[in-house]
C-alpha cells in the first residue's frame, strides 16, 4: 500500500510537469504564439527566429557555464559591445577577418580573465562577482567610448573584399538555416561537451553545488569560477561576430542590455549553481523560451518597453520556481 | 606618540585624503576655490549623499540594497508627474511613500527569498523600464513648479539650505545609528546575524525595516536629485549604483556587514565628489573618466571583499 502510494507520488502527469516546467513552458509559448499571432509558424518567421536567437544562445551558454559553477557575469553586454568595436576597427584597418576576429577573441579573453583573476583574488562566490562584474562592465564601456573615439558607430568598409565576403558568410544561409544559427549551434555544442564529458565541467558543477564539499576533496572552487569567467569571456568575443553580422556596425553601446537576456535564458531554461540537471541543453531551452516570447510579441506588436517588463515578470516567476523546488527537495 | 599618530591617519583617512586634495589641487588649478566650484560640489554631494546614507544603513544591517537606481527614478519620476496634479508636498510623500512599498516587495524578495543579486537585474530592467513608460510616458517630464525652484536655490549666506538639511540628516542618522536600540540592533545583524538572533534581535524583522528605510532614502535622493535637474526621465538610476556604491564603501561600510557609519558615509560622499570635479577640472576626457571611476570601483570593491573573504579557507 505505502509502496503504490509512493509510486503514485514519484510518477504522474503532475509530477511531470513539475519537474520539466522550462519544457512545459516552451510548449505553452509556441502554443500561444501559434494560436494569438499572426504568421507565427511561416517559413519566414521560423527563419527570422532562429536568425535572432542566435546572439543570445552564444551568450547565454558561457553565462550559464559561469552560472552552474557560481558565479556571475553581469558584464557580457558591454563586453560584446566592446569586441564587436574592436572587431569591426580592426577589420578595417588590416582587411583580414582572422586578425579581426582573432582580436575580438583577445578583448573577449582579456575581460574575461579580468573578471576571473579579480574573483580569484577576492576569493569570491556568486555574490560577490555580481557587483565585481559589474564594474568590470562600466570599465568595458568606457573601454568601448575611448577605442571609437567618443562613442561613434563603427562601419565595417564595404570597399574592403573581406567585408564582402564576412557579410555574405554571416548573412547567408545553408539549407534554408542561417549560417549564424550553426554558429550557435557548434558552440552549444563544445559547451555541452565540456560540461558533461570533460573533467573541467564535472568540477564545475562540484564547484557550484557544494564548495565546502569541494575544498574537501581537493579542488579549489576559486581556480576553477576562474575558468568559467575565461570560457564564458571567450563565448562573449564569438557573440560579438554574430552581433556585426547583420548590418557590418558596431557601437560603444550597440550590446547593452545582452547580459540580462542571457541570464534570462539561462533561469528560464532551469539551470542551478551545480545543479546536475542544468546544462546546455536547459540553456538550449531557455533561449528558444526567450526568443519565442519575444517573436510573439513582436508579431503582435506589443512596445519594447513592456516587453523587457514581461520578460522580467518570467525572470521572476522562474527564479521563485527554482526556490521551491530547491526548498521541497 | 608614533602609534597613537597612525591610529589617527588611518581612523581619518578618508577625512585627510580630503583636506589634502583641498590643499593640493589648487596648486595647479586656481578654479578650485571659486564660488562655481564649491557651490557645484556641495550640491553634487546632496542627492549622491542621501543614497549612499540609505546603502550604508543596508550594509550596516547585512542587507545589500542593489534596487537604488530603480528607487531614484521612481520617486523622481512621481514626484515631478504629481506636483502639478495635487501639489508639492503630497507629491514628495506619495514619491517617499513609493520608494518605501517598492522597497517592501524588493525587501522580501531579498530577506525572505534570498535574490541578492538577481535583484540588479530585475530592478533595472523592471524598475527603469516601468519608469520610462508608466510614470515618464517615454519622454523627459519637466518640473515647473515655482515654491520647488525656490526652495531649491534657497541659501543661508553662501550655504544652500539644502546643503544643511543634508548635514542634518546626516547627523541625525548618526544619532539614530548610535544611539537608538534599533541602531545598535542594526549593526548586529550586520556583524554576526546567527549571534544575533540568539540575543534576542529579529534578524528578519530589522533586515526588512532597514531595507525599507534604505529605499525611502533613495526615492528621496531621486527628489533631492530633481533640484539640480528640474526633469526626470526612464533613465536616471542607470548607473546610480556603480556612482554611489564606493561613496559608501569608502565611508567606512562593508560588504560584510556591521560596519559604517553616516559620518563616515559623508566623508565617502565629498571624496568621491571631489575626485570627480578635479577630474573635471583638468578637462581629463569623460569616457577615460568613466574608465577611472570603474578601476576605482574595482579596486575599493576588490579590497574590501579581499578581507572581509581573507579568513575564510573555502
Amino acid at each position: 500500500m505505502e509502496m503504490s502510494r509512493d509510486l503514485k507520488q514519484r510518477a504522474g502527469f503532475g509530477v511531470l510537469i513539475k519537474r520539466n516546467l522550462n519544457i512545459c513552458f516552451l510548449v505553452f509559448i509556441i502554443l500561444f504564439g501559434v494560436l494569438f499571432a499572426n504568421n507565427f509558424t511561416s517559413l519566414a518567421n521560423i527563419q527570422n527566429l532562429l536568425r535572432q536567437i542566435t546572439t543570445n544562445a552564444i551568450l547565454a551558454t558561457g553565462f550559464s557555464i559561469c552560472y552552474i559553477a557560481d558565479g556571475f557575469d553581469l558584464s557580457q553586454g558591454n563586453v560584446c559591445s566592446a569586441c564587436a568595436c574592436v572587431a569591426l576597427t580592426v577589420l578595417n584597418a588590416t582587411g583580414s577577418v582572422l586578425v579581426a576576429v582573432g582580436a575580438a577573441l583577445a578583448v573577449g579573453l582579456g575581460f574575461g580573465l579580468f573578471n576571473a583573476l579579480v574573483c580569484k583574488f577576492i576569493k569570491g562566490d556568486g555574490n560577490d562577482s555580481y557587483i565585481v562584474t559589474l564594474a568590470t562592465s562600466m570599465i568595458a564601456l568606457g573601454f568601448a567610448y575611448v577605442y571609437t573615439g567618443g562613442g561613434r558607430t563603427v562601419t565595417a568598409d564595404s570597399a574592403l573584399v573581406a567585408t564582402e565576403t564576412y557579410r555574405a558568410v554571416a548573412r547567408g544561409s545553408t539549407f534554408g538555416v542561417t549560417n549564424l544559427a550553426f554558429l550557435a549551434a557548434a558552440v552549444m555544442l563544445v559547451g555541452a561537451f565540456i560540461l558533461k564529458k570533460t573533467k573541467l565541467g564535472r568540477r564545475f558543477y562540484l564547484v557550484g553545488a557544494n564548495k565546502t564539499a569541494a575544498y574537501m576533496s581537493g579542488i579549489n572552487s576559486h581556480n576553477y569560477r576562474a575558468y568559467a569567467f575565461i570560457i564564458s569571456g571567450i563565448c562573449v568575443a564569438i557573440a560579438c561576430i554574430a552581433v556585426t553580422a547583420r548590418n557590418g556596425t558596431a557601437s560603444a553601446t550597440c550590446c547593452k542590455g545582452f547580459e540580462n537576456d542571457a541570464a534570462i535564458a539561462t533561469i528560464v531554461g532551469g539551470n542551478a549553481p551545480g545543479n546536475g540537471k542544468s546544462g546546455i541543453i536547459c540553456t538550449l531551452i531557455g533561449v528558444l523560451c526567450l526568443g519565442v516570447m519575444s517573436n510573439v510579441m513582436n508579431l503582435m506588436r506589443v512596445d519594447s518597453t513592456i516587453q523587457t517588463i514581461i520578460k522580467s515578470v518570467v525572470l521572476i516567476l522562474a527564479l521563485y520556481a527554482q526556490l521551491v523546488k530547491s526548498r521541497n527537495s | 606618540m608614533a602609534t597613537t599618530l597612525k591610529r589617527a591617519v588611518s581612523k581619518y583617512k578618508v577625512w585627510l585624503f580630503c583636506l589634502l586634495a583641498c590643499i593640493i589641487v589648487p596648486i595647479f588649478n586656481s578654479n578650485f576655490y571659486s564660488a562655481q566650484n564649491v557651490e557645484s560640489v556641495v550640491r553634487q554631494m546632496i542627492p549622491y549623499g542621501t543614497v549612499a546614507l540609505g546603502l550604508t544603513l543596508g550594509y550596516i544591517a547585512g542587507v545589500i540594497n542593489l534596487t537604488i537606481g530603480a528607487m531614484l527614478a521612481l520617486a523622481a519620476g512621481i514626484f515631478v508627474r504629481l506636483t502639478p496634479v495635487i501639489g508639492l508636498w503630497p507629491a514628495l510623500l506619495a514619491a517617499l511613500m513609493a520608494g518605501a512599498l517598492v522597497g517592501l516587495v524588493a525587501a522580501f524578495l531579498v530577506c525572505y527569498v534570498g535574490l541578492h543579486g538577481w535583484l540588479v537585474v530585475i530592478s533595472m530592467m523592471i524598475g527603469l523600464n516601468g519608469v520610462a513608460v508608466v510614470v515618464c510616458d517615454y519622454t523627459t517630464v519637466p518640473l515647473d513648479n515655482a515654491t520647488f525652484e525656490m526652495i531649491a536655490n534657497a541659501k543661508l549666506g553662501p550655504v544652500p539650505t539644502l546643503f544643511l538639511l543634508y548635514l542634518a540628516l546626516i547627523f541625525a542618522a548618526e544619532w539614530f545609528l548610535r544611539r537608538t536600540r534599533f541602531g545598535r540592533e542594526m549593526y548586529a545583524c550586520g556583524g554576526n546575524a546567527e549571534i544575533a538572533k540568539s540575543c534576542g534581535v529579529n534578524v528578519l524583522r530589522t533586515r526588512t525595516i532597514t531595507f525599507v528605510l534604505s529605499s525611502t532614502l533613495a526615492a528621496l535622493g531621486g527628489v533631492l536629485l530633481m533640484t539640480r535637474l528640474f526633469s526626470a526621465n526612464g533613465t536616471l538610476g542607470a548607473n546610480t549604483i556603480m556612482e554611489v556604491l564606493p561613496m559608501s564603501i569608502i565611508g567606512g561600510a562593508s560588504f560584510a556587514g556591521g560596519k559604517g557609519s553616516a559620518i563616515g558615509t559623508l566623508s565617502g560622499t565629498l571624496c568621491m565628489v571631489l575626485i570627480s570635479t578635479v577630474l573635471n577640472l583638468f578637462n581629463v576626457d569623460t569616457n577615460y573618466q568613466s574608465i577611472i571611476q570603474g578601476l576605482i570601483l574595482i579596486v575599493i570593491i576588490a579590497s574590501d571583499k579581499y578581507f572581509v573573504n581573507k579568513e575564510k579557507k573555502v
